[in-house]
């Protein structure tokens, strides 16, 4: 138990100018938006993408992001990436 | 007896509404402090209001002095200017205050240590909670029927699982709707906000002490809208993160 405490960090995404009201569906949109767009041009594995990936899965509701990943898959996201 | 004691202490204890409720929740957060104390204040400018017009109206019609019908028929420019300038000033008085308020409620989502989800499904709420990597924690909240509830446990208000948050942290709540309209609301921390399919709304709230608060939804969303209460579960934070470090779902 002693080390799962030790894991467990209260982060989590940090305000973000450029989405200051309450309306924060386009915080998670860009947020996926950017993580597809880095991996395309840097690969899965590049660090820097994960930042996107870990603010839009705090932001994003679960099933629109199960959504989207099988929208990408196929070809019919509709943002531009 | 026994039961029945049992039963009273564990519905006062609670922060739940009550049968013939008049005034507002005990506060679970500053933000509802705050709002009860505006309340009061303008109960407070209220009742004096209502106090010197009663006043004046009994001396205006049943007096024959310096108050009555006759006295100042006809203009008296000293008397408008006092009865423009006092009611103003009034207003100023409630509106700053008032303002101060809702620019404080709208300044959750600055400094959260933690963020849930939160989804209205019809008739259920689901949480979820991912600031912890792939440590994903979600789970649905149902309401327990009347015939599974035990000794004090409250009446279309209790869940199967709670929402447990940490006390003194800052939590931001995103929420939204994966069919109709719902609302989540929490009275104690002074929590309202629309779930809305295919929008992400902001809110948030500081739980200043350890307790167990009820909401229901606010928003009709059908047949069963009254049957998907909230239980936020407030906890200290080494609990919390012990809870975290359990929960595998």
């Amino acid at each position: 138990m002693s080390e799962e405490k030790e894991k467990i960090v209260l982060k989590t995404a940090p305000f973000d100018n450029r989405f200051p009201n309450t309306n924060q569906t386009k915080n998670c949109w860009q947020n996926y938006v950017d993580y597809q767009r880095c991996i395309k041009a840097k690969g899965e594995d590049f660090e820097a993408c994960q930042y996107f990936k870990r603010i839009y899965r705090i932001m994003c509701p679960n099933h629109w992001v199960e959504q989207w990943d099988e929208q990408v898959e196929n070809g019919t996201f509709a943002g531009r990436i | 007896m026994k039961d029945f004691i049992k039963n009273v202490y564990c519905s006062l204890i609670r922060d739940a509404n009550e049968p013939w409720q008049l005034g507002f929740q005990d506060a679970g957060s500053p933000v509802m402090e705050e709002i009860i104390m505006l309340h009061d204040q303008i109960l407070f400018i209220l009742t004096i209001i209502v106090g010197v017009v009663l006043w004046l109206i009994i001396r205006i019609l049943l007096g024959n002095n310096y108050y009555s019908y006759y006295w100042n028929k006809l203009d008296g420019s000293l008397i408008e200017v006092i009865w423009t300038l006092i009611p103003a000033f009034i207003l100023i008085l409630i509106a700053f205050p008032s303002l101060r308020l809702l620019y404080i409620m709208d300044e959750c989502g600055f400094s959260a240590n933690i963020t849930i989800k939160v989804t209205g499904h019809q008739w259920y709420w689901s949480y979820s909670y991912e600031d912890y990597g792939e440590k994903n924690i979600e789970f649905d909240s149902y309401m327990i029927p009347t015939a599974d509830l035990e000794l004090g446990d409250l009446r279309l208000l209790e869940v199967d699982n709670r929402l447990i948050l940490p006390v003194d942290t800052n939590v931001r709540v995103l929420i939204t709707a994966a069919d109709v309209l719902h609302s989540w609301t929490v009275p104690s921390l002074a929590v309202k906000m629309d779930a809305v399919p295919g929008r992400i709304n902001e809110t948030g709230f500081l739980i200043k002490r350890p307790g167990i608060f009820y909401g229901q939804c606010s928003e009709i969303c059908g047949a069963n809208h009254s049957f998907m209460p909230i239980v936020v579960e407030s906890v200290s934070l080494s609990k919390y993160i012990d809870w975290i470090g359990r929960e595998d779902l």
